[in-house]
């Protein structure tokens, strides 16, 4: 499927992060937090790959950032922009057209 | 993951293309990241050294990050691709800074013109003014439009040669420069003129002004390399 389907596969990072932004501004850390807390850790990677993902967004006009100074450290905050929430509906449909497409087919050779 | 190692995640990222920009910023936000794992693991009651394995482990192989982030085409060092504008910009700089200075003092002088035709500006005055105009004009900016250049050119890792090339020529053009900008008072106020042109009886003099200009420029952005590329993120 990852072959055939590059488009979609290289999407779920971008669709992940996207909605949880599209809850409130996070920084990375609390970003690879919120994905080990709400996927109840089914979706396992290095956190450091979140980064690349977050900047090739936000270069993408999907995410804006600013830095923030905390316990003497700069934490650099996202949020989804306009552009960004438009993209999450587009990921978030085609995600879901595909996952019944599969469920419908699981579903379909269980029975035979 | 050691300050060491980092560095090192950082110098290999733009070595493999990433902007400098992206590289250093995805260094500022691994190194937070890395603080809050360990901070999170000792809050946990782990030992120090288990704490720094697991925050390694968790923000995982520098290889695969590096590898992500050459692999994103809007994080990529684009200056090689048009490094060579480098040949006219700090001209075109310098011909804008130059352009906007001479405005704003023509608009100072002429919103002083009613003021100025009832008092009488000593010829000495008038002078020292004139060499202070022309000594902003034909060396403070080139020089200041070059080393802004110069910086620029470094920190986008632009060819030192195509950087070179655009000092050089801006420096020969403002050597060629003459600005006379003398205030008398009275009436008239006096006059601004700015002109560019060669005179083959100061050639000698020209060129020593501007190979002064180019050395005053170029000198500092070659030592800011030098040392750059002794902390090995040069790139050329």
């Amino acid at each position: 499927m990852a072959d055939k389907n590059p488009a979609l596969m290289s999407g779920i990072p971008e669709l992940v992060v996207l909605r949880l932004l599209a809850g409130r501004e996070m920084y990375g850390y609390e970003v690879a937090r919120a994905l080990k807390v709400v996927s109840e850790g089914s979706l396992s990677f290095g956190e450091g790959v979140l980064y690349p993902a977050l900047h090739g967004m936000e270069a993408k006009g999907l995410l804006r950032s600013r830095p923030q100074l905390a316990d003497g450290r700069t934490r650099i905050y996202y949020r989804i922009t306009p552009k960004g929430r438009r993209r999450l509906e587009e990921l978030t449909s085609g995600w879901r057209r595909v996952s019944e497409g599969v469920e419908r087919i699981l579903g379909a050779t269980s029975h035979d | 993951m050691t300050e060491y190692r980092f560095r090192l995640l950082e110098i290999e990222m733009i070595r493999r293309g990433v902007a400098p920009r992206h590289a250093q910023r995805a260094v500022l936000e691994l190194q937070c990241h890395h603080l809050d794992l360990i901070e999170h693991a000792l809050a946990r009651g782990e030992p120090p050294e288990a704490a720094e394995l697991g925050a390694d482990e968790t923000l995982g192989s520098d290889a695969v990050l590096i590898e992500r982030y050459v692999q994103q085409h809007e994080l990529r060092n684009r200056a090689p691709e048009w490094g060579a504008g480098y040949v006219l910009a700090p001209l075109l700089g310098f011909a804008g800074v130059f352009v906007a200075v001479m405005v704003v003092l023509i608009a100072i002088v002429t919103h002083l013109a009613p003021e100025l035709h009832h008092v009488r500006v000593p010829a000495g005055l008038s002078h020292d003014m004139g060499i202070l105009i022309r000594a902003l004009f034909l060396w403070v900016i080139p020089v200041a439009v070059a080393m802004a250049f110069g910086i620029l050119a470094g920190r986008q890792h632009v060819a030192f040669c195509w950087l070179s090339a655009g000092v050089v020529i801006l420096a020969i053009v403002a050597a060629q420069m003459n600005v006379e900008f003398v205030v008398t008072g009275g009436s008239p106020a006096g006059m601004v003129d700015a002109g560019i042109g060669f005179s083959t009886g100061n050639l000698l003099h020209e060129l020593r002004h501007a190979l002064i200009m180019a050395a005053l420029a170029l000198v500092p952005a070659a030592w800011l390399r030098h040392r750059a590329m002794s902390r090995g993120i040069a790139l050329e």
